[in-house]
């Protein structure tokens, strides 16, 4: 009988428990399940447009109705316009990206990312990341067939990553950097081309304005077509200092940048070669594999100025060697070696010398001052102190894979 | 059928853990790195072991009264009065436990799941499920912090998973950059989290095998200590120090981080989950609360006053406080709670022993 009594009361409890979100239910029509966020800055009052993709009217393919947008003083603001205007509540717990426009993107963002923050519904892992241009216009990207924007950009940094091309920042990871002392965000630069007016020009390629799109010119007539265009590409990286972004690195020098930070495995670089008759006759445009990528940084303060020395040991494949040297002999493999090692440390030098010219820490390197030199740290002028660092890249290659054949495979003899 | 009233020696040091982990752990790296900066983790480890060192006093105080509880030999260990003034302040303590508990985790819940439920409701809710488990019985709190616990388990590793996408240059130096006034702070913040294990006090009389008793004290308190620190090196390098002294419950943020291709939201469902944990503290606060008014009122049915107990601390759950208020009124609650439990370890061990001595010498 008391068994019986006390299993009423367990039942009793436990459907009280289950019915406590009757006060929380809200009926999915009342609700806005938000995937995709943009923010634009524009210079007349209110300087924000948020715009917000509505993944319910995008399954309607009601395209006037798929992005929502709004003018107003903050983030906050425009949540509250969403809500009065619809009727409906947001939620944020499936949002995959924010999109931040150029332009906002370089006005200090504290007060959005605490506007953002205090959602009690939001999810953080989703993906941080800069439009070239503005965000609106990278929403209203047609995305593939089937697909919706948001899935679609997040799958592009996806397979960025995959590439090693950009790294696909998180919010949480974002907002870390953004408040920790001698550490900066990097960030995805992505721009939409395809479908709108942003395609880039004939030869540059999917891979931006580096040196990356010279390959199929410079690989003459064993040049393949060109990939069909994506709609949406990464073209760069997003440089931040605190809540601002304050420069962008080109793909090229993005990934170099990943080198340096070690985290560029499974990486293709496309590496403009200073021109040799010997090992590049046909063209001096190589792309490699990065199979392993390991940065070891030191660093010496002397007056102030902090001189940082990064020993790079990188293992790399051969993805399209074309020249008739035969690498299989150690005295060529090795001067090979040499050559990428040199052209990788020119090219290091020239992409740290950029990313810390303008201020931005995305390497962390403020950490090794505040590591070594503790009595020497000051966060806040870190920043003025940045840009004076000079540096020495030693770095070390080993090739790993030449590919199955020693040489070119061409007709013989005929 | 009785439910038997003996515990093994892995259910006491379940309970002990059950007791330990509640809702502490959510803010724990977040108040620890407040103090001791960088440090915190080191701090949380040395809070650790230094209430190991208490908690197994506490089990050697227990082990000279195999028969009785607190309730028990409280008074007659320090006499009619000043032992009806230290069982009282005991029984203070753990209503005040209980209602922190309830109403901190309704709190919590309030603000990232149910925005719009009444936190009163979630706190008696967690009271009555409290009622519950004490009235059964010691054994009964042990085997639903058994289930509690193997419930609870693969959220915290999902939590110390975290662990492999944070950076180490936030945990470095170890200790360096905080002075050791500060890291002292931080390790009595710390040691708030690990209030509950005076459980150990009521659960050695009811223990199959009470020489077994230290060593499953010292693996629940290893144990917890052990969670304790993973978590705080988790959120550290996770969040940094900058971002984590920001966060009210940084444990939770990092589970809401934990996505799957099958579950989305694991913040969500681990705290639904971790209800279990919350009723196994408030119910051992409450088991306790209900035996220590036995000691002050002998004739005092256990089953009647345990929920008697219960709807008197119901009107506690009334009105809604917000969660910043309650944790830190939960830090001035932690200091007295703490104090209480090491002074009474430590001044009642000397006396016990010589009490215990007296006694056998006059063959009682």
């Amino acid at each position: 009988m008391i068994t019986a009594r006390r299993l009423l009361v367990l039942t009793l409890t436990i459907c009280s428990l289950l019915m406590t979100g009757c006060w929380d239910a809200l009926p999915v029509e009342k609700r806005i399940f938000a995937t995709a966020i943009g923010l634009d800055w524009v210079p007349e009052q209110p300087h924000l447009t948020v715009t917000v993709i509505h993944p319910l009217m995008e399954e309607k393919r009601a395209r006037e109705n798929r992005v929502l947008t709004f003018r107003a003083h903050s983030f906050g603001e425009a949540l509250a316009m969403l809500h009065h205007s619809s009727g409906q509540q947001l939620s944020l717990g499936v949002l995959s990206v924010i999109v931040i426009g150029r332009q906002a993107a370089e006005q200090p963002l504290s007060s959005f990312v605490n506007d953002l923050m205090a959602h009690p519904d939001l999810r953080l892992g989703a993906y941080v990341l800069v439009a070239s241009g503005t965000a609106q216009e990278l929403l209203a990207v047609t995305p593939p067939d089937h697909q919706r924007i948001a899935v679609h950009l997040r799958d592009v940094l996806h397979r960025a990553v995959r590439r090693s091309d950009a790294p696909a920042t998180t919010l949480y990871d974002f907002v870390t950097h953004v408040m920790t002392p001698g550490a900066d965000a990097i960030t995805a630069l992505l721009s939409p081309i395809g479908t709108l007016e942003h395609r880039p020009p004939p030869g540059q390629g999917a891979e931006g304005a580096g040196g990356g799109g010279q390959q199929a010119e410079g690989g003459g007539k064993n040049a393949l077509p060109s990939p069909p265009p994506e709609d949406v590409q990464v073209v760069g990286a997003a440089l931040w200092q605190g809540d601002t972004m304050v420069g962008e690195l080109t793909l090229p020098m993005a990934q170099h940048v990943f080198v340096a930070m070690g985290i560029a495995d499974a990486m293709l670089m496309k590496v403009l070669f200073a021109p040799d008759e010997r090992f590049f006759p046909g063209g001096s445009v190589m792309t490699l594999s990065i199979e392993g990528a390991r940065a070891d940084w030191s660093l010496d303060l002397a007056e102030g100025r902090p001189h940082y020395t990064l020993r790079l040991d990188v293992r790399l494949s051969l993805h399209n060697y074309a020249g008739t040297v035969d690498l299989s002999k150690q005295e060529n493999s090795e001067l090979f070696e040499k050559i990428i090692a040199s052209t990788f440390e020119q090219n290091m030098l020239e992409a740290l010398q950029r990313l810390v010219s303008t201020g931005s820490d995305a390497l962390s390197l403020g950490q090794l001052v505040r590591l070594k030199y503790p009595a020497e740290w000051d966060s806040k002028g870190w920043r003025d102190q940045l840009k004076t660092a000079t540096f020495d890249v030693q770095t070390k290659v080993e090739i790993r894979n030449m590919g199955l054949q020693l040489l070119r495979l061409e007709p013989v003899d005929k | 059928m009785r439910v038997r009233n003996r515990l093994t020696s892995f259910q006491h040091g379940v309970l002990i853990i059950g007791a330990l982990i509640a809702n502490g752990i959510f803010s724990l790296p977040r108040v620890a790195a407040q103090d001791a900066g960088r440090s915190a983790w080191v701090v949380v480890a040395f809070a650790g072991l230094v209430l190991l060192i208490v908690a197994l006093l506490s089990n050697r105080l227990a082990s000279y009264f195999p028969e009785e509880d607190p309730a028990g030999w409280g008074l007659r260990l320090m006499g009619p009065i000043v032992g009806r003034v230290w069982l009282l302040l005991y029984f203070l303590k753990c209503c005040f436990f209980i209602v922190l508990t309830m109403r901190i985790f309704a709190a919590i819940i309030t603000n990232r799941m149910l925005m719009h439920t009444p936190s009163s409701v979630l706190a008696g809710i967690v009271l009555l499920l409290s009622v519950l488990a004490a009235v059964i019985g010691i054994s009964g709190l042990a085997r639903f912090a058994e289930i509690s616990f193997m419930v609870w388990l693969p959220f915290m590793l999902l939590v110390v998973a975290t662990l492999l996408r944070g950076h180490l240059f936030h945990l470095q130096p170890v200790i360096g950059d905080t002075d050791l006034s500060a890291l002292l702070a931080g390790a009595k913040s710390a040691a708030f989290s690990f209030a509950g294990f005076d459980i150990l006090l009521f659960s050695y009389p009811h223990l199959e095998k009470p020489q077994n008793s230290a060593r499953a004290v010292f693996w629940a308190m290893v144990f917890v200590t052990a969670i304790y620190t993973l978590t705080t090196v988790a959120a550290l390098a996770f969040f940094g120090v900058e971002h984590l002294t920001r966060l009210l419950v940084p444990t939770l943020v990092m589970l809401s981080i934990a996505e799957t291709s099958v579950i989305e939201r694991f913040d969500s469902l681990a705290l639904f989950m971790w209800l279990g944990m919350v009723v196994v503290t408030s119910g051992t606060q409450l088991y306790m609360g209900t035996r220590l008014i036995q000691g002050l009122i002998p004739k005092a049915n256990f089953e009647k006053t345990a929920v008697f107990l219960g709807a008197f601390l119901l009107v506690s759950t009334w009105g809604e406080t917000p969660l910043r208020r309650l944790i830190t009124f939960a830090d001035y609650f932690g200091t007295f709670d703490i104090l209480f439990v090491t002074l009474s370890a430590v001044l009642l061990l000397p006396l016990a022993y010589f009490v215990n001595k007296r006694e056998r010498r006059l063959g009682r």
